[in-house]
């Protein structure tokens, strides 16, 4: 199985556990990820507010890159997945927006075509590769936790897009990562807010609602007896690990409780180490 | 409930938020009177929204006034007041661009103008349009416009009853539905613009909320309702919900297919075919049902096939069109024809007025100070028969129209100031308190059920002496059953058992003038079809219905001329 | 519609509250048999009408115009006459929780105390402001295209379900929702108004306004009416620039520093973006900041990634870009 990964910055940046547990659990589970060197930033939702049109053509860009190599493009982040998902849908269903943007792209020597996928690894692993297969794999079944999934809006809203991809995965009572939990011998926390939204894009600019939000969150999975979150997108795990001590001011608690990527719970019960999945960078104590 | 009830006073309450009353209010307003609009929904809940196809006007050189009345009167089956109509076609080019100048937002021509659809009736495409959704454009825009000069709006109160004395109408009884309290809004003049009585029927595509309320607070005052027989059943609703399907499907290119895949309309309307007018094309789909070609589980429908409009066409004009067959049937018009059968769609008939929205006390006199228009009225310019995209028109012109004909009234001085002391409101809160204490045994939604389900039977597309007879003795079971109801809501707070207890009473009080009205008039016109009587007869009723219900519930009835003018009766032919 | 009717059973467990009398809500129980072509107001209907005829709803319309009976269903936004019990069925199974939009603003069971929502409408100038000719002999020209740029948010209905979706507003009582943005975009994008400006200063404050969407697009999935809020709001940041309106606060900068940001990395330089956004109040974010340099979470400027081809994204910026701050 190969496919190009489009790293997206926090990756690079901020959460570079991320990128090292997803390049070993990859290994691990037979898939070959190319990475989009040449990929510049989705523009995170923020580009899209000041210059809509040039997020468009970056992103046609970046997807240019995994049709050269005739694979599909998968996603480590529910965000840089709506983006990038959104330009091709918006490119592959107007003709006239297509040529606008080929038109720029020619400029530097490249044409969309909109021949690759845009996947997040999440659905990758479950309707590609299949739970069934990781299952076998699991050397230290994940018994001892309650896992708190937490989805993340990107890879969920809005359905109509996201169904493309995601197929069907129902916004209101998302599945995917609990079964994921299952299969791993995990304990998947029943919690509303686990499809709820954490607050981060409004980080700097509406610092109270997004620290309100990650602590209402937080707070459930906790009452629920979470031993840690875990959620496929790097900008919620950023939010909730390195906030949470913020956000439980808000919400009037002590919040202490490890929020795992998608890739580092994976890599725990296929039996990697911690240094291969970079707990060491966790802000809140992931010791496992 | 006690006798401090708060009296507002107010130059002219307005009962109904919908375009004619959203219309008067602005144009009152603007003019600096003291304007009330008390609404039982929301202003932007009012029925106004749900007209989907068009508004008519001859706005295109290749169009002319006078064919927009010649079309009018033929399609009211000469009905139709004709000084009534001359003026509306007249100011319908004015209105429509009144309404674009107040940011309605109608689909365009290329050129920037008003684009304009054919309608089912009409020699030339005329019916201005919005996509599918036209009655939201301008039920949102005269609301917006009137919110945005500043009148004031009720919203969520329950006008129980009208204030008449000595000839006049002093102002309104009306309780606030979010806690029960009562209020009387007295004004020197007093418009209703209610909307329509559909809901006394099984099938039909009006809202809950179309009770027709007015009709019954007037006649049991002892004033008179006109036409209301004629009761409009579009043919194209939703097989099974009645929800409508706008004639713009026909309008587009729809066409009516039985179960034998004929295209039935070649045999009933062979020039006009599915654009024959409305009367004719629900008689011609219940004949093809009762005689056995229908479809569908019940084989009570037909279908109406736009396939072949394409995708693209329908995604279009229609967008709304196919969510609705999507939701309330599960199928994609695009892909497949849908089913539909004729469901109660809109009033002609109600409370009698003038040509300026004064409400008649009789054939020759008028009530002083109270005024009525859009569909809860009958000035009459639909006649037996409305033609589609001309309800709009008639609210938003008569609308305004009327809020003119009060302001002048206002400035002339011919309103005498009101007068109301707390024992007006007596009969209002009787009602309420007879209702709250009721502990009877029947239920509200049993009686409802049976006269919706009974009126559609033996008072709808077709009649008969015996079937309206039946529906009359009908009738008179279910209102001494409504004596013995019992409601389970005594709270103050939001009391839908309540108020539907009360929208019932009043559907059960003039749905015996619908009744009536077709048990007398002996004859087949426009929507009112008499199988025992399958002809227009113009000598003997070539006139309006006016009815007068006395203390004890009966019924009585003289005949008003129809207004006539320079278009002759003819045999009505499409 | 198949050839025989087919029905199935529900078990509802539906939220009841009357403020008058009621000190707690409380869910009653009910089972309803649905049939195909039946939608959840039948299903709110079948209560009142066989089971309670105290429940309370507010409904009219009954085929998704009029707005009145937004409800939530499995906490899912629902304008009940707009959605087939069988859809439901698939989506959650048999089993449905019936609740209010909001369960905070509950006067009586499904009914709401909507002021608030209302009142935001009222801030942004919901109407075409514009001089109007009382009588004209003729309409306002507007191009096809023009009137498509309204992108369906003038059939917004007002039913409320985006508003109380919103997790922004759950939070902050002041920031305007999703609703009266969207209608904000249907007059400032409708060539014939006049007050575009106007009301860009009323929806670009921070705290209220535009700069407070979360961007998780609970607007998007709950609108029946596919006005897609989220859309019209990310359009209104767009327009604040483009009239430049857009005053330098933390919101805008960060928008920009995108911009800025790309061209200099490809990436995105976090660190660098925090700081341009938040000028002097960067120092807010230095706790944080420590704790993640501490967990080799802070890219250096030295090792600050670079994407390959950079002359390429560079190239596309200025050609492309027309945006400006």
């Amino acid at each position: 199985m190969k496919y190009a990964l489009y790293t997206g910055c926090t990756a690079k940046e901020s959460t570079p556990e991320l990128l090292k547990s997803t390049m070993a659990v990859a290994k691990v589970l037979g898939i070959e990820l190319t990475i989009l060197e040449e990929a510049s930033c989705c523009g995170a939702s923020h580009l899209q507010d000041f210059d809509e049109f040039l997020s468009l053509v970056l992103n046609a860009r970046n997807i240019c890159y995994a049709e050269k190599l005739g694979l599909t493009l998968i996603t480590i982040c529910n965000t840089c997945q709506i983006n990038l998902a959104t330009t091709k849908d918006r490119l592959d269903n107007d003709e006239e927006l297509k040529d606008r943007v080929n038109e720029k792209l020619k400029e530097v020597g490249l044409e969309y075509k909109g021949s690759s996928e845009v996947k997040h690894l999440l659905y990758v692993l479950r309707d590609e590769l299949g739970y069934e297969k990781i299952k076998n794999m699991v050397k230290k079944p994940l018994s001892d936790f309650n896992i708190a999934p937490f989805y993340g809006c990107h890879n969920i809203r809005p359905s109509e897009l996201q169904n493309i991809t995601n197929k069907g995965e129902n916004p209101y009572n998302p599945t995917s990562l609990d079964e994921l939990i299952e299969t791993l011998g995990g304990k998947a926390v029943e919690y509303v807010r686990k499809n709820s939204c954490c607050g981060f894009h409004a980080d700097l600019q509406a610092p109270n609602t997004a620290a309100k939000l990650t602590g209402l969150a937080l707070s459930e999975a906790i009452d629920n007896n979470a031993d840690f979150v875990v959620t496929p997108c790097p900008l919620c795990q950023l939010n909730f690990d390195v906030k949470q001590h913020e956000a439980g001011k808000k919400v009037g608690r002590d919040i202490e409780l490890p929020v795992l990527h998608l890739a580092q719970m994976i890599g725990l019960a296929l039996g990697l180490n911690k240094k291969e999945l970079g707990l060491e960078h966790n802000v809140t104590e992931a010791d496992f | 409930m006690n006798e401090n009830i708060p009296i507002h006073e107010y130059d002219v309450v307005i009962v109904g938020s919908g375009i004619a009353g959203c219309s008067a209010a602005r144009e009152l307003h603007r003019n600096g009177k003291k304007v009330a609009v008390i609404t039982k929904l929301h202003p932007l809940r009012s029925h106004s929204g749900a007209a989907q196809g068009g508004i008519n006007a001859a706005l295109s050189k290749d169009d002319e006034i006078d064919l927009h009345m010649f079309d009018t009167i033929k399609g009211s089956d000469y009905l139709g007041d004709q000084d009534a109509i001359e003026l509306m076609c007249t100011k319908a080019p004015e209105t429509i661009r009144w309404i674009e100048r107040m940011g309605a937002a109608f689909t365009r021509n290329n050129d920037g103008t008003i684009a304009q659809r054919p309608f089912g009736g009409q020699s030339k495409p005329r019916a201005c349009y919005a996509k599918d959704r036209t009655g939201l454009t301008l039920l949102q825009t005269i609301f917006e416009q009137a919110h945005r000069d500043g009148v004031t709006f009720f919203d969520e109160w329950y006008v129980s009853d009208i204030i008449y004395k000595e000839g006049k109408v002093h102002g309104v009884v009306a309780y606030n539905i979010r806690d029960l309290e009562f209020a009387i809004f007295k004004s020197k003049a007093t418009m209703f613009a209610t909307g329509g009585y559909g809901r006394a029927f099984k099938v039909n595509s009006n809202a809950h909320a179309n009770t027709g309320d007015a009709l019954s607070i007037v006649a049991r005052h002892g004033l008179p309702l006109e036409d209301m027989e004629f009761v409009q059943f579009h043919p194209t609703g939703l097989a099974g919900s009645g929800i409508l399907i706008s004639e713009a499907a026909r309008g587009e290119g729809g066409k009516l297919f039985n179960s034998e895949g004929e295209r039935f309309m070649e045999r009933y309307a062979p020039n006009k075919m599915e654009l024959a007018p409305r009367d004719v094309v629900s008689r011609s789909i219940q004949k093809e049902v009762l005689e056995g070609r229908g479809v569908g589980p019940n084989k009570d429908a037909v279908f109406i096939d736009l396939t072949h409009l394409g995708e693209k066409v329908i995604m279009e004009k229609l967008p709304e069109l196919r969510d609705l067959a999507l939701t309330f049937l599960g199928l994609d018009m695009i892909k497949e024809p849908i089913l539909i059968s004729p469901t109660a769609h809109y009033s002609m008939g109600g409370i009698p007025v003038n040509i300026d929205g004064k409400v008649r006390k009789s054939c020759s006199d008028f009530v002083e100070g109270f005024y009525a228009a859009g569909e809860c009225s009958c000035v009459s310019v639909h006649g037996a028969n409305r033609l589609g995209a001309n309800s709009l028109l008639e609210a938003l012109f008569f609308g305004r129209h009327t809020g003119e004909s009060i302001l002048r009234d206002l400035n002339d001085k011919k309103l005498s100031n009101p007068n109301v002391v707390f024992e007006d409101a007596k009969r209002a809160l009787e009602e309420v308190e007879k209702i709250l204490k009721s502990n009877g045994s029947e239920k509200i939604a049993k009686i409802r059920e049976e006269l919706q389900e009974s009126m559609t039977n033996d008072a709808g597309v077709f009649r008969t002496k015996e079937s309206l007879l039946r529906q009359q003795e009908k009738l008179n079971e279910l209102k001494a059953r409504f004596e013995n109801i019992r409601i389970d809501d005594k709270s103050k707070v939001f009391n839908t058992d309540l108020q539907e207890a009360i929208e019932l009473g009043h559907m059960l009080d003039y749905s015996f003038f619908i009744v009536e009205g077709a048990l007398i008039r002996e004859e087949s016109r426009g929507a009112h079809y008499r199988e025992d009587f399958p002809n227009r007869d113009d000598d003997k009723f070539l006139k309006h219905t006016i009815a007068f219900m006395d203390e004890n519930g009966k019924i009585s009835t003289q005949f008003l001329d129809v207004a006539l003018g320079k278009f002759e009766p003819q045999p009505r032919t499409y | 519609m198949a050839d025989a009717i087919e029905t199935k059973k529900i078990y509802l467990k539906v939220f009841r509250f009357n403020h008058e009398t009621d000190y707690l809500p409380y869910y009653k129980n009910y089972e309803v048999v649905v049939s195909q072509d039946e939608v959840m107001l039948d299903v709110l209907n079948k209560i009142k009408w066989e089971f309670d005829s105290t429940f309370s709803y507010r409904r009219s319309c009954r085929h998704g115009i009029c707005g009145s009976c937004g409800i939530k269903v499995n906490n899912r936004a629902t304008l009940a006459c707009k959605e087939r019990v069988f859809d439901m069925i698939e989506l959650f199974g048999n089993e449905m929780t019936i609740e209010p939009q909001s369960r905070k603003r509950v006067i009586k069971d499904m009914v709401i105390d909507k002021k608030d929502f209302w009142d935001k409408y009222n801030a942004v100038k919901p109407y075409m402001i514009t001089a109007v000719d009382e009588h004209p002999d003729s309409e306002n020209y507007m191009s096809p295209h023009d009137y498509e740029n309204l992108k369906e948010a003038d059939i917004c209905v007002q039913c409320g379900n985006c508003y109380y979706a919103c997790p922004s507003v759950e939070v902050n009582e002041d920031y305007l929702g999703p609703a009266s943005l969207a209608k904000t975009y249907r007059f400032n994008f409708d060539t014939r108004d006049e007050a575009k400006i106007d009301r860009l200063d009323t929806v670009n404050d921070l705290g209220s306004g535009i700069w407070d969407c979360v961007k998780c697009y609970e607007c998007a999935e709950a609108c029946p009416k596919g006005v897609n809020p989220i859309e019209k709001i990310t359009y209104l940041h767009t327009q604040t620039f483009q009239e430049g309106r857009a005053k330098s606060n933390v919101a805008t900068r960060h928008a920009v520093g995108f911009k800025t940001s790309i061209n200099m990395h490809g990436f995105l330089d976090e660190g660098m973006l925090v700081a341009y956004s938040e000028g002097i109040g960067v120092l807010k974010h230095l706790p944080e900041a420590f704790k993640m340099f501490r967990k080799g979470k802070i890219a250096m400027p030295w090792n600050m990634p670079k994407s390959k081809n950079l002359d390429e994204i560079k190239k596309l910026i200025k050609s492309s870009s027309s945006a400006k701050f």
